[in-house]
């Protein structure tokens, strides 16, 4: 069932890129979050399997936010910090299939940090 | 986990017009979390639909609509129901949550022994037709309505009549007012029904905001008091954090600033006449004995007052003039501006100025005059006529005995100043001194849809703004004032609302649990006349509210939240509730309904070294002479803003600062102190345990079965008996070896007509024994 | 609800293996199957590290302080007083809808530096002045400032919305109690009503409810029905609390996960200590004078504010693990009930600095000379702070995008600051140094000893810690 709901996923996401304009709205921003705090859980947990899911879904969906800004221009600080977000979730899953939980835990909390760095600036009215 | 793909999977949809996949993939991901993922964000502004209840497996176990709703998502986990709590449990628990109060022995045997099919129901019924309901109901309407007896702020004056308010919310639960009329009489009862008197009185709602009668700057008062108003029926009725969009756009809501200050246009114009005299022909018993006592203080005090009023008379005019002159420049220009000149805010702020001025104002001017010799308003000839005036003031002291305790000849109001409102501006970042551009009155477009400008028809005297609002809150097609007002209701039986945060329906609070539930019960709620007895009934009625609270560990496994409800959740009592339950257990509370909040007793350290007063001539808290009012139900206890009554202050009552929207529950050391150490309690222990040997006589067994029948509706088990009889035994041989000791004094039950055949270390035993039951969970809870 | 399972794994009970070792330590390798019940949930506990501080005095300054008239000295702000903020600080700012910021406002402050770290303080605070090599600051401050009541309670318990557990509860958790006749958490205030924000800021979230706060009230009778009433001999009491107990503990066989059950059976014991030893710590008679004076009790200015701090030290000396202390108001006629100081700055900082000022620099003498200060950590913090621009024309607005706090006593370096603003005082200087609540928190539970990452508990499945998925000590303060 997970692997089907994750290629779901990845279609989902290939095809919205491609499509005209991605809406970056609080739904993915939302799930996002939620994302972030089981993986955090997961790895306090030291659950490879969860935390390598965890961290994958929010790999996609950085390349979204990504995505989003390089389109919309005029956003520089929100691509660099989507894409080090994205190299983050990289790293923990190394981190995680190595067992290196500690490092894994680390690197969750630096990419918190850049999700709150990025709504400092960007965030809504 | 696939909850969260589910999600994405949705968002995404609508922008790529992926949505068959997408609902596909839903269809096919496994066990969804508990929490219903499918509820859009914006759920709580779609028109309530009407929802059939759905069909489920084990049908012989619904009993109400309600039972299907909730069984469904059960099955749907493969969850069973708990089994059905006792009788006896079930009373217990009905009549705290209906009333506030246990249930007598002789309640519980009644029900016990009622065989007929519709015995459930005729309990029921019997504990809704009963004024304590409404005791019971009002406190959580007062709780919303941050009602309070006095204005907060630094000084905290007495606010007399406010329980006039109360009382209309006890009778309108009680004699199940409808509840679209309760909201249009709360919000525009003054506009709608000019000539009656209790709608007036309702409007006590909106008027009920702390106030600092002192304030300088009536301009910021004014939006202050708009403010607060507009939070509140925001809040109250429409479950919104609409007070955020006061200061910027709302970042969760899509509520606008504009939008916020277009709600609060709706009581541009309000005034609050707090002294509007009592109409001749309405007084009740309570007023007349105000009336009496008052009568008596002002003939007995009538030459000492027209001595003062003299002496202030001579510089009343430039100490009018004086005071009105320190007031913030804005309210100046209005104050000194000619009545001709005067436009609604000038009107406005001239009310205000009148509404707050007293006789104090006159005398600190007479002291600074007199004593203030470096003060331009200094005057040699001021000195005596101050001196004679203080020590008139200390004369008129001596009778402040004679001074009624309680009561008014009044009753407080909002009205307006006729039918053209003061404007209102959007104020930038929510500063009063940054007014930006002009609104008129409109709700915001997320709750109306496009239907933002009401129909607003003036009447002789106002400006109809409010009537117009109350409608529209009214209306059975607002899609958010029934739900509210179900969900919590529904938050009161079963500790958590359908939507948890029964305050916030907005995108920050979380999405409902059954929202099929929620609409049906919304729905049959509109349906029903907006009768508040009818939901209630259906929810005591239910499957549901039946079953047992026996922890079971396969839920505690499948939904730790408990929010499907497989398990009853038990409940630590409310403030009210455990005072009042002890005070009934006792026997000792008196059945009075409504009338002037009282003042039972305090701990003597409450007082010590607080120099205010009420701004009637007393203290902040002066305990009544009435030994009757001591036995109240806690509804009618004077509720000082910045005094929490000591005895239930530490049970987390509700905050009346603003709307209070659920009861937390806490549990401190110092809720033990409390109930084991206050003279009160243990008072009423002695009382209680007068009680049961009236009605048993001394068996001993007789009497543990009465005691815990009294207080948990059920008798003691076996182990729960032999600790009882053990504890009896060491504890008579602790009260014995106190005999040799210098003080020997017990506490004996009270209440006893026949105290001859009472062994007194027997019986001070059994006074401990009833303390250390009454102090259990078993009481404190309900399960 | 939280399940015994939960309960059992987060004390390191019933479930033992590798993948809990992480979880707080020390209480590991008992599995019976009722343990929760037979073990103190609030016996002291193992930290993770040995511990620099025993105790932690969280001064909150209710209201917002402006930090920029008291600790960060800007000249900018006198020099650009009255014109336009200009545009280029602003950036990253979302201030409000329409509309400019408003004009530079200077109050009528003086600055002078002070010790041998030559620390600025303003003339609102000549009394902490002096005591400026002890304080660590934190001048890149920043928070989410929304209202006063959701950034306190972040600052309390890093949520925005109410249900987490507040930064002492955890601590409550995670070492348990040093003195078990008194509460390990206490709440103090010196308002006339407990402070608005209420007790969800001393909560104990979804942790077991017996490691919330316990808030005593100001004034002369702290806690109110604290001795036993006469007529009940010590014996009788201790029968009557045996027989609660004993029921207690019966009825609570049906709910054997119900912490709150449990919680409220245990309240009772501590009650019962607290009868006898609660009433000597609160008690401020046997204290001398000079130490009064110290505190400021000897003056209506700040009598209340430092009969808090006296208290707090009493309570720091009997073992109390988190004292949090709310600032209220002075005693007497004063219409300034907190620091937040919308209008007429100069007034509301006037009556509140001066309040807060004496006691604050009596407590830290008092900790030093009672070598206390060695095993203590001092922290005055607040849930955001105003702005270099004014408002109503003698106020300033609510600021939380760079603002000072500080810590001081154990563990940290002292006469040393951390971070720094813009030129106006408005912004964090360097983003990489900015210090969130998250942050303040890792870095005081580190000072107790405790990996913040490591400080977990499973809640509904999900292993929570302190600092939710953010946190990063600050390690440049540390000494």
């Amino acid at each position: 069932m997970r692997k089907l709901a994750l290629l779901g996923l990845f279609t989902l996401i290939a095809a919205s890129i491609n499509a005209q304009e991605v809406e970056m709205d609080m739904d993915l921003m939302q799930t996002i979050e939620d994302t972030n705090k089981s993986l955090s859980s997961n790895i306090a947990l030291q659950r490879v399997e969860a935390s390598t899911t965890d961290a994958k879904e929010l790999t996609a969906m950085f390349e979204i936010v990504e995505a989003h800004f390089i389109k919309k221009g005029d956003a520089e600080n929100a691509v660099t910090l989507s894409k080090k977000s994205k190299d983050l979730t990289i790293d923990i899953v190394k981190f995680v299939s190595d067992k290196k939980f500690d490092d894994a835990s680390n690197s969750a909390t630096e990419l918190s940090r850049a999700c709150r760095s990025c709504h400092t600036f960007y965030k809504k009215e | 986990m696939k909850k969260k793909i589910l999600y994405l999977a949705v968002a995404l949809s609508f922008s790529a017009g992926l949505g068959t996949a997408s609902f596909a993939l839903a269809a096919e991901s496994e066990a969804p979390a508990p929490a219903a993922t499918k509820v859009p964000n914006n759920w709580a502004y779609k028109p309530v639909q009407s929802v059939t209840a759905p069909t489920v497996k084990n049908e012989k176990w619904v009993k109400t609509p309600i039972d299907a709703f909730i069984l469904a998502k059960l099955e749907e986990k493969g969850l069973q129901p708990s089994p059905e709590a006792s009788r006896a449990t079930f009373l217990r628990r009905a009549t705290l949550d209906a009333w506030g109060l246990l249930p007598t022995p002789e309640e519980v045997e009644n029900f016990e022994n009622d065989r007929s099919p519709n015995a459930y129901q005729t309990v029921v019924d019997r504990l809704l037709a009963s004024p304590h309901y409404g005791e019971r109901q009002a406190r959580s309407w007062l709780d919303l309505a941050r009602y309070a007896d006095s204005a907060g702020f630094q000084n905290d004056q007495t606010r007399p009549n406010n329980w006039r308010y109360r009382d209309y919310v006890i009778q309108a639960f009680n004699e199940d007012k409808p509840f679209d009329q309760f909201i249009r009489e709360q919000i525009a009862g003054d506009e709608l029904w000019p000539d009656k008197l209790d709608t007036k009185i309702a409007t006590g709602f909106l008027a009920g905001y702390p106030d600092n009668y002192n304030s300088r700057d009536l301009v910021q008062r004014k939006y202050q008091i708009e403010t607060d108003i507009t939070d509140l029926v925001g809040e109250t009725f429409l479950a919104s954090t609409i007070g955020c969009a006061r200061c910027h756009n709302h970042k969760i809501d899509k509520i606008s600033q504009k939008e916020y200050f277009q709600l609060q246009a709706f009581f541009a114009n309000v005034v609050v006449n707090e002294k509007a005299p009592l109409p001749k022909g309405s007084e009740l018993p309570a007023d007349k004995i105000y009336a009496e006592q008052q009568a008596a203080y002002q003939a007995a005090t009538k030459d000492i007052r027209a001595k003062q009023k003299a002496i202030l008379d001579t510089v009343r005019e430039k100490g009018r003039k004086y005071h009105n002159e320190r007031y913030l420049t804005d309210s100046r220009d209005s104050i000194f501006k000619p009545e001709k000149d005067w436009t609604p805010l000038d009107k406005w702020v001239n009310y205000r100025t009148n509404a707050v001025a007293s006789e104090r104002d006159i005398s600190a001017y007479l002291k600074d005059s007199a004593e203030n010799k470096k003060s331009k308003e200094y005057d040699p000839a001021n000195e005596a006529r101050w001196a004679e005036y203080e020590k008139l003031t200390a004369e008129l002291k001596k009778f402040d005995h004679l001074r009624p305790g309680k009561g008014s000849s009044t009753y407080t109001a909002v009205s307006e100043l006729g039918t053209e409102a003061p404007e209102t501006r959007v104020r930038f970042t929510g500063i009063h001194e940054k007014p930006l551009e002009a609104v008129e009155p409109a709700v915001p477009a997320l709750w109306s849809g496009n239907n933002t400008k009401l129909n607003i028809v003036p009447t002789a005297t106002s400006t109809g703004r409010r009537t117009a609002l109350a409608n529209w809150i009214a209306s059975p097609e607002n899609p958010l004032t029934a739900r509210v007002y179900v969900n919590r209701a529904w938050g009161q039986f079963f500790a958590k609302g359908i939507a948890e945060n029964p305050g916030d329906f907005g995108r920050a609070g979380p999405k409902p649990t059954h929202p099929e539930l929620l609409d049906y019960l919304a729905d049959n709620f509109v349906k029903n006349g907006w009768s508040t007895k009818q939901l209630h009934r259906e929810i005591l009625l239910s499957n549901v509210y039946r079953q047992a609270s026996a922890e079971r560990e396969d839920i505690i496994k499948a939904d730790p939240d408990n929010s499907l409800l497989a398990v009853y959740p038990r409940k630590r009592l409310e403030a009210e509730e455990i005072r009042d339950a002890l005070l009934y257990a006792s026997g000792k509370l008196d059945g009075t309904i409504g009338g002037p909040a009282v003042f039972p007793q305090v701990p003597s350290n409450l007082t010590a070294g607080n120099t205010l007063n009420n701004g009637g001539g007393g203290g902040l808290w002066e305990t009544s002479k009435d030994v009757k009012d001591f036995n109240r139900r806690s509804i009618y206890t004077f509720i000082r803003r910045s005094l929490p009554y000591p005895l239930t202050a530490s049970f987390d009552p509700a905050d009346p600062s603003h709307p209070h929207h659920k009861r937390d529950v806490t549990t401190t050391p110092l809720q033990a102190l409390t109930l084991f150490n206050s003279d009160i309690v243990v008072g009423w222990s002695q009382a209680l345990a007068g009680r049961v040997i009236s009605d048993v006589g001394n068996d001993e067994g007789a009497q543990l079965d009465r005691l815990y029948q009294i207080l948990f509706s059920r008798k003691p088990d076996r182990t729960e008996k032999a600790a009882l009889k053990d504890f009896l035994k060491k504890e008579e041989k602790a009260i014995q070896a106190k005999a040799w000791t210098d003080k020997y004094e017990i506490a004996v039950p009270t209440g006893l007509e026949d105290t001859q055949r009472l062994d007194p270390i027997k019986s001070a035993a059994f006074v401990d024994l009833v303390h250390a039951v009454s102090n259990s969970n078993d009481f404190a809870y309900r399960f | 609800m939280t399940s015994r399972r939960d309960f059992l794994v987060n004390t390191g009970l019933g479930l033992g293996g590798a993948a809990l070792s992480g979880f707080i330590p020390g209480v590991g390798g008992i599995s019976a199957a009722y343990a929760a019940d037979l073990v103190d949930p609030l016996a002291p506990k193992q930290s993770h590290f040995p511990a620099k501080v025993k105790s932690v005095i969280w001064l909150h300054q209710n209201g917002a302080p402006s930090t920029i008239d008291l600790y960060d000295y800007k000249p900018d702000i006198v020099k650009l007083a009255g014109t336009e903020v200009p545009a280029s600080f602003l950036s990253g700012i979302k201030t409000s809808t329409q509309g400019g910021v408003g004009k530079v406002f200077a109050s009528s402050r003086s600055w002078k530096q002070y010790g041998e770290s030559g620390a600025w303080f303003s003339d609102l605070l000549p009394n902490l002045a002096q005591h400026a090599d002890k304080l660590t600051f934190i001048k890149s401050s920043v928070t989410i400032g929304a209202t006063h009541d959701i950034s306190i309670l972040k600052l309390n318990t890093g949520d925005l919305n109410p249900g987490r557990p507040s930064l002492g509860a955890w601590i409550s958790y995670a070492l348990g109690t040093a003195n078990p006749d008194l509460p390990p958490y206490v709440v103090l205030y010196n308002g006339k009503s407990e402070p608005r924000a209420g007790s969800v800021n001393w909560n104990s979230g979804f942790l077991p409810a017996v490691y919330q706060g316990t808030a005593f009230r100001p004034g002369s009778s702290p806690i109110y029905y604290l001795e036993r009433p006469e007529l009940r001999a010590a014996q009788q009491q201790r029968n009557s609390l045996d027989l609660l107990k004993h029921l207690n503990q019966v009825g609570s066989n049906k709910h054997p996960s119900d912490t709150e059950l449990k919680a409220r059976l245990r309240s009772y014991e501590l009650a019962d200590r607290m009868q006898v030893s609660a009433p000597e710590a609160v008690d401020l008679s046997k204290e001398s004078d000079a130490t009064k004076d110290l505190y400021g009790l000897n003056d209506t200015a700040t009598a209340s504010y430092g009969t808090t701090l006296l208290r707090a030290r009493r309570l720091v000396e009997r073992g109390v693990r988190f004292i949090q202390v709310v600032t209220g108001e002075p005693e007497g006629d004063t219409d300034v009930t907190s620091w937040d100081a919308h209008d007429d700055l100069d007034k509301n900082h006037g009556v509140m600095a001066k309040m807060v000022d004496k006691p604050i620099a009596g407590l830290l003498a008092d900790l030093k000379s009672r070598g206390l200060l060695d095993s203590t950590l001092v922290v005055w913090t607040s849930e955001f702070s105003r702005t270099p621009w004014g408002e109503s024309g003698t106020g300033r607005d609510h600021n939380p995008w760079g603002y000072t706090q500080w810590l001081a006593g154990a563990g940290v370096k002292p006469g040393f600051t951390y971070g720094e603003t813009d030129a106006l005082g408005l912004q964090v200087a360097d983003k990489e140094k900015a210090v969130d609540t998250y942050d303040l928190h890792a870095t005081v539970l580190q000072l107790l000893g405790l990996d913040h990452l490591k400080t977990t508990y499973l809640n509904n499945g999900r292993s929570e810690r302190p600092t939710v998925v953010y946190g990063k000590v600050i390690k440049d303060i540390l000494a």
